[in-house]
């Protein structure tokens, strides 16, 4: 009597559990199945190539996403957006959303002279338009300025209006300032020291740097301590912080032109002077002096003579008494009251692998030294402010709350913010695990962390957990195989909710609101090469993939495309241990497209080599059906039957829902 | 299963952890310290490197707009500068396109080339002083900056009387 010998659903991906046992899953055989809800089941849609410049490591910021690395040369390092800035540090090419950052006005191709990330932390300004071209106006700057020399001062002796005149002795110390970043360099050495008879001081400032400086700021004691005083900042209303466009001025006058001696005017033709420029230099036809009154828009006397005479276009440049790069300043003790120090701890950073920011504070990792910054600065790294990890960093992922993971070949643990100095705090949870590459550790559904330490885990708080990987038998020769050109990629596709792990051209996904795995997906014919980075971005997944030469880098969209053959090996059913004669089959399924044909094969006696072919052909419309083998089955005595379920789709919903099996029971036992 | 946040508030932990970070600190926070022209070698070595490769753009381009030479321009005195931060004055001097700052690369370059050489002028100055009659005798040498090139660190120091820039040992 004919009676039901199987009856399969397709919940999830099992590799690992015993043949024979049953069960409504799918089994190793299976190819290119993706989970995507209750005992629904589809194939995976493919891989679609996108446009831009692909990296080995991505790193989301500012809406957009950041990528070290090219084909070339493998990367480590980060990329964070702060402040409109894209600093980055490690290795490799940097792009920002897909496009390499060069200097557009001396290079307009694409790709031609980008700018490579190194161990010392730069940053390259945003342009209004969103982009990060290198060059004078964005950099990239190094972060943080270098210590200018000490500065030059001289007396004033008739202080100018608004000055106050100083009875005692003064030092001044300057140092730089970006408008950028608001970074300041440390304080100079101090200056020579003057002893000021109701003078105001006039300060000779060094050159500015080529690294982003746009002004200065000064410093002095109370009046009296000269260099052996404490120095704070002078009050911005005392001018102690000025513009480098301020000594930078410059201009010409035409028609320049100076009697011989003992005649001290010039006249210009163009009549362009003005009582603000008394005290500036002026320069032309080999004579140069400074202007000591203006008296008229013509005419000026200045602190000199020609014993020729001279003429020729002039250059007015800033001065003040004829010091060039000169700023006259004076203060009194109580304008000092509640300035700050001046800074003595905007140390440049070392050389690092890794940095980032956490609230206000960014820290750098330089070989397990983890130096964390002054709180709103850029380029403040005191030496003194630096915490410690047992070895050097692999990678860092931003935790939840604020926190910070931080991973080696041979530990884990957390960098927390916590305020003060240092504002940050680290912790070790684990020794002598780890991951390898940097491309092993990601975020997954809901933001829990994924990591490869010689087989899938998850964080379940600071704890690995190894059951996440357990129904997948296939991981296990994973680890021996993973190279820094091919390493083990996690990764997460938010809009069908997978944790993707990638290695090669294959690649293992969890459906995560089932906890369910999907059939290995091939990648072979859709990608070219190894993957090696994943991104998420705006939900959806991204892989790279490195050809096998080495050569191209190719960025996908994971799951979207023109599809894929799906192939679903049920669990093994062995009814009632004697073994049957199987005579019917009955198959229910989606297809999206009338081109390619449907497959229906059964499995007998674990003879997976050699199924028995049941039915190919065209369906015969789209979308849900059932399929019956054109001709029933007659197999006798199967002790064992699953049944392998195959179909093409076109980029659509195409699938299997369930198949069952029928037939009759052997009575007695038969000889295997 | 306690959250990861909880664990790493956790008081106890958070203590043990302190201490063992202040241990290391003791141990190893001395030997952090650097000098900043140290820090500005390692800063400039890194800058020539950097600013090298993005050079390559102007091998065959010619400098036919003011932007462009603005950007070339820019790009060799952050070269310049680089070189400067290593202590290769004369070769900053050389490449600079900034005249201010080829001027200040010269003098320093010429200082090291003569390194150990001073000026005659007496090592001191007296200034008038509120506290003394005979004034204040102060020194005449001031030091404006500390250079290392990578082996040595050498102190730039300028004569108050003649205006010499000297290179001694730090």
């Amino acid at each position: 009597m004919k009676q039901d010998l199987g009856k399969w659903q397709f919940r999830e991906y099992i590799s690992s559990q015993i043949r024979g046992a049953g069960g409504d899953f799918f089994a190793p055989g299976s190819e290119n199945a993706m989970v995507t809800g209750d005992g629904f089941i589809r194939a995976f849609r493919g891989m679609e190539s996108q446009t831009g410049i692909p990296s080995r490591l991505y790193f989301n910021a500012d809406q957009e996403y950041a990528g070290l690395g090219d084909a070339a040369e493998n990367a480590s390092g980060s990329a964070f957006l702060v402040r409109e800035l894209l600093t980055v540090i490690g290795n490799g090419l940097v792009c920002f959303n897909g496009v390499s950052l060069f200097d557009a006005v001396t290079h307009p191709e694409i790709g031609t002279v980008p700018f490579h990330a190194s161990d010392i932390l730069y940053f390259i300004k945003k342009n209004p338009d969103g982009t990060f071209p290198t060059g004078p106006d964005n950099g990239p700057f190094q972060v943080g300025h270098t210590q200018p020399s000490a500065p030059f001062v001289y007396p004033h002796d008739n202080p100018s209006a608004g000055q106050y005149p100083i009875l005692g002795t003064v030092a001044v110390k300057v140092w730089r300032v970006s408008a950028i970043t608001g970074q300041t360099s440390l304080a100079s050495l101090p200056s020579n020291v003057l002893t000021l008879n109701q003078q105001s001081v006039i300060v000779q400032f060094p050159d500015a740097d080529f690294n982003g400086q746009t002004h200065w700021g000064i410093g002095v004691p109370k009046i009296g301590f000269d260099i052996l005083g404490v120095f704070y900042e002078l009050p911005t209303e005392l001018q102690g912080e000025i513009p480098e466009t301020l000594l930078t001025y410059q201009r010409t006058a035409t028609g320049a032109s100076i009697p011989a001696a003992p005649s001290n005017t010039v006249t210009v033709t163009d009549g362009s002077l003005t009582a603000a420029d008394v005290g500036r230099r002026i320069a032309f036809g080999g004579f140069d002096s400074w202007i000591t009154a203006v008296i008229s828009g013509s005419q000026c006397t200045v602190n000199g003579t020609s014993a020729t005479g001279a003429s020729g276009t002039a250059t007015i440049k800033h001065a003040v008494d004829g010091i060039l790069r000169g700023l006259e300043i004076s203060w009194t003790n109580g304008a000092l009251i509640q300035q700050n120090l001046v800074p003595d701890k905007a140390f440049t950073p070392n050389p690092g692998q890794f940095a980032g920011s956490i609230n206000d504070t960014l820290w750098l990792d330089s070989d397990g030294i983890i130096f964390v910054g002054e709180p709103n600065e850029i380029g403040s790294f005191p030496p003194d402010n630096a915490i410690f990890a047992n070895e050097r960093a692999v990678q860092y992922l931003p935790g939840a709350e604020g926190m910070l993971l931080r991973f080696g070949k041979h530990s884990f643990g957390v960098i927390n913010y916590v305020g003060g100095r240092p504002a940050l705090e680290y912790q070790e949870f684990w020794h002598d695990l780890g991951i390898e590459f940097p491309q092993n550790v990601a975020r997954g559904s809901g933001g829990r962390v994924l990591l490869w330490l010689g087989r899938p885990a998850m964080l379940d708080g600071i704890t690995p957990n190894y059951d996440y990987g357990a129904k997948v038998v296939e991981f296990v020769t994973w680890d021996g195989q993973q190279t820094a050109d091919k390493p083990i990629v996690p990764g997460y596709d938010g809009i069908g909710d997978y944790e993707v792990w990638c290695l090669g051209q294959t690649a293992i996904c969890k459906y995560v609101p089932k906890d369910a795995w999907c059939a290995p997906v091939n990648l072979a014919g859709l990608v070219n090469g190894n993957i090696v980075a994943a991104l998420t971005h705006h939900r959806r997944l991204y892989l790279t993939a490195r050809s096998l030469d080495g050569t191209t880098l190719t960025r996908y969209q994971w799951d979207v495309g023109t599809g894929s053959i799906m192939k679903v090996q049920s669990s093994d059913i062995r009814p009632n241990g004697y073994g049957a004669t199987i005579t019917e089959v009955n198959t229910q399924g989606r297809v999206d497209n009338l081109t390619h044909p449907v497959k229906i094969e059964l499995i007998s006696n674990y003879d997976d080599a050699a199924p028995v072919l049941l039915y190919q052909g065209v369906a015969p419309r789209v979308g849900i059906q059932d399929f019956i083998p054109t001709e029933e089955p007659n197999i006798i005595d199967s002790k064992q039957h699953a049944m392998k379920l195959t179909l093409q789709s076109a980029g659509g919903d195409a699938g299997w829902d369930f198949v069952e099996t029928k037939g009759e029971l052997n009575e007695v036992r038969t000889p295997a | 299963m306690p959250s990861l946040r909880e664990l790493v508030t956790n008081p106890e932990r958070r203590a043990k952890a302190q201490a063992w970070q202040a241990e290391l600190r003791q141990r190893f926070g001395p030997s952090l310290n650097r000098h900043p022209a140290e820090l500005a070698f390692v800063y400039g070595v890194d800058r020539e490197k950097m600013v090298l490769g993005q050079l390559q753009a102007f091998k065959n381009l010619p400098l036919d707009t003011p932007e462009r030479q603005r950007h070339f321009e820019f790009w060799n005195n952050s070269l310049a500068e680089g070189l400067a931060m290593q202590g290769r004055f004369r070769e900053a001097a050389a490449i600079s396109c900034s005249e201010d700052h080829a001027r200040t690369y010269t003098e320093k370059a010429t200082a090291l080339e003569a390194f150990g050489q001073q000026c005659e002028c007496p090592t001191t100055m007296v200034l008038p002083s509120a506290r003394d009659a005979k004034g204040e005798r102060v020194p005449a040498r001031v030091k404006v900056e500390s250079v290392f090139d990578g082996k040595n660190h050498i102190s730039l120091s300028r004569c108050l009387h003649c205006a010499g820039l000297f290179a001694i040992t730090e």
